[in-house]
């Protein structure tokens, strides 16, 4: 993101916050799709990021950190959408499979499920360490200065993250062994 | 599965997924922009406004902070009023259908005496009118006589008035905070800390967002740990910082603190940092976010919850939570009497609630505009006269504000 574009909509300039805003809305979505998993909350939190930065750019000290700081911004905003998300959840009733279902026999399909699976039952705040260390490519100390934690706690969270994603990933596979009543002697 | 396996897979698992989103949310978000920019400019003259009324003498507190908050919400071109009867009790103040006209006017300030006004438009240039009769007295333009170390100014505006009325200060993004000589118009000093200009109680320095400058010989004399907005105390020694979203803002407040006590002049002195409550962050959307109590021994912060904390000012403990009152939305702005001994607070329902200091009940519940769905209406700051004898609730809209009479 260009300084001087930066500094401009600092001071008001809507023109240069809406070339900031399409520079760069594509690569907040894919961030934010991948910390919630879910198209509408990742929209939501898109949009609501670009809000926010735009109301609060003019405290922003220094132009050179604009990205860090909009995901910054970004990464908080998600939380507070799986926040909500939980609140309208708590409402939705897991209705009974009705009769045997066909499994998907693609290995791939299979583990990415799992992943998925697995990632959806992380803490916000791990899936965020792990999607701007692992998709981002952020050095984890950069990751730190960003969210304003101890780089510590980033790296515990990366641990604990990827444990729980692998943890996952054994279990499903423990759980698709064949058992001995599938195949008597 | 094996390390090698795991690592593939996940690392093609996180690569898979979107990566471009609909048009429809860019427009949405750039339409909320649009729609939240005059809201900006308002929030940023309603903050000079705060700052000024406690300087202005007398009942015509009311009628200036008004002025300024009617001509930040009505926009361009703006309205300006200066008001210099007394209110009368519980009465309702609008602007007047008749009244001075400041084109584009997007900064304002006040002179201490209520004499003069400051207008910056869209433009980096100011001028300096006489507040009753619209007449210009003079232009600034911070675009001309830069000095040599400085980058070309920008504006962002905040500028006020020095307590003695002789020194405008204006803070830009670049190019640094600039007094100048309300008398002539000339540059009398400039400082590269950007963004701020709030002057202490005496005058004798000047807090930008991250340095308190000596006016007199432009001396840094103290280093902020932190960013945010700043308050002085009513002595001037300490700085209330207030962090404005902690969450999403400075990313100098550690988590769960919503703001900050420092000295003033002190470099290196002991910060007291003040915690929220629960998840609470300090409300950082709308209205005056902070105040000290007229004897220094509290602050006051709305905060993200709906409600407000006062914070012992030496231990930073909270000394107790504003509660919100059913029916009445949540807290937008807060502001002590000069004795300390009221608090009030400025709701989004258009209500202006008076509590007591010492019990924490409220004593009143008093409507400054109706309540709507949509807090259209929202007491965005509320003021105490100097005297406390009246208090002001302004809605910043076309509502306008209301003084009530608290004489018993």
């Amino acid at each position: 993101v260009n300084r001087k574009t930066v500094e401009a909509a600092r001071t008001g300039d809507e023109e240069a916050f809406a070339s900031i805003a399409r520079g760069i809305i594509d690569q907040l979505y894919a961030v934010a799709h991948r910390i919630l998993r879910d198209v509408g909350q990742a929209e939501d939190a898109t949009q609501q990021t670009l809000v926010t930065a735009w109301r609060e750019l003019p405290g922003l000290r220094d132009a050179d950190r604009f990205e860090a700081w909009i995901h910054r911004i970004l990464v908080r905003t998600c939380y507070a959408e799986a926040r909500s998300a939980r609140r309208w959840s708590a409402n939705i009733r897991v209705l009974p499979v009705e009769g045997p279902t066909v499994p998907d026999t693609s290995l791939g399909v299979i583990v990415n499920d799992s992943i998925d699976r697995g990632f959806r039952r992380l803490p916000m705040e791990q899936r965020s360490i792990l999607v701007l260390h692992h998709y981002l490519g952020w050095p984890l100390g950069e990751i730190a200065e960003t969210l304003g934690i101890p780089l510590g706690t980033v790296k515990s969270r990366l641990h604990y993250g990827l444990q729980g994603l692998r943890a996952a990933l054994e279990a499903d596979e423990r759980a698709s062994m064949p058992t001995r009543s599938e195949h008597p002697a | 599965m094996n390390e090698s396996e795991f690592w593939r897979i996940y690392r093609q698992w996180m690569a898979d997924g979107p990566v471009e989103i609909s048009d429809r949310v860019l427009s949405a978000a750039l339409g909320e922009v649009q729609a939240t920019r005059q809201r900006r400019t308002g929030l940023i003259d309603r903050l000079t406004s705060m700052k000024l009324s406690t300087q202005l003498a007398g009942t015509a507190v009311a009628g200036v902070v008004l002025a300024v908050l009617g001509a930040a919400w009505l926009g361009q071109p703006s309205n300006y009023v200066g008001v210099e009867s007394s209110p009368s009790p519980s009465t309702s103040v609008r602007p007047p259908e008749h009244s001075t006209v400041i084109p584009n006017a997007i900064g304002l300030a006040f002179s201490p005496d209520g004499g003069q006004v400051y207008a910056r438009g869209p433009e980096l240039a100011g001028t300096v009118y006489d507040a009753r009769t619209g007449e210009v007295i003079r232009r600034i333009n911070p675009a001309s006589g830069s000095g040599e170390n400085l980058s070309a100014p920008t504006a962002w505006g905040v500028e006020a008035f020095s307590p003695d009325g002789q020194l405008i200060a204006i803070g830009m993004t670049e190019g640094g905070s600039r007094l100048y000589d309300t008398a002539t118009g000339t540059l009398v000093r400039q400082f590269l800390p950007c963004c701020m200009a709030t002057f202490s109680p005496d005058g004798r320095y000047l807090a930008s967002m991250s340095d308190v400058i000596d006016v007199e010989t432009g001396e840094v004399v103290n280093t902020l740990p932190l960013g945010g907005d700043i308050t002085f105390s009513p002595d001037g020694t300490r700085l209330l910082l207030s962090g404005r979203g902690s969450d999403t803002l400075n990313g100098d407040f550690p988590a769960g603190s919503v703001g900050a006590i420092v000295d003033a002049l002190e470099p290196g002195g002991e910060t007291i940092l003040l915690r929220g409550e629960g998840n609470a962050t300090l409300w950082n959307i709308l209205g005056s976010g902070a105040a000290w109590s007229g004897d220094g021994a509290m602050v006051a912060q709305p905060t993200s919850l709906g409600n407000a904390l006062v914070w012992d000012a030496e231990t930073g403990e909270v000394l107790y939570q504003v509660q919100r009152v059913p029916n009445t939305g949540i807290v937008m702005s807060v502001a002590f009497s000069p004795d300390s001994t009221q608090l009030a607070t400025g709701m989004s329902d258009g209500s202006v609630i008076l509590w007591d200091s010492a019990t924490h009940d409220h004593i009143a519940v008093l409507r400054a505009a109706p309540r709507l769905d949509n807090d259209e209406f929202a007491v965005l700051n509320v003021a105490f006269s100097p005297d406390g004898q009246r208090l002001m609730g302004s809605t910043g809209s076309a509502m306008g504000s209301k003084v009530w009479d608290l004489t018993p």
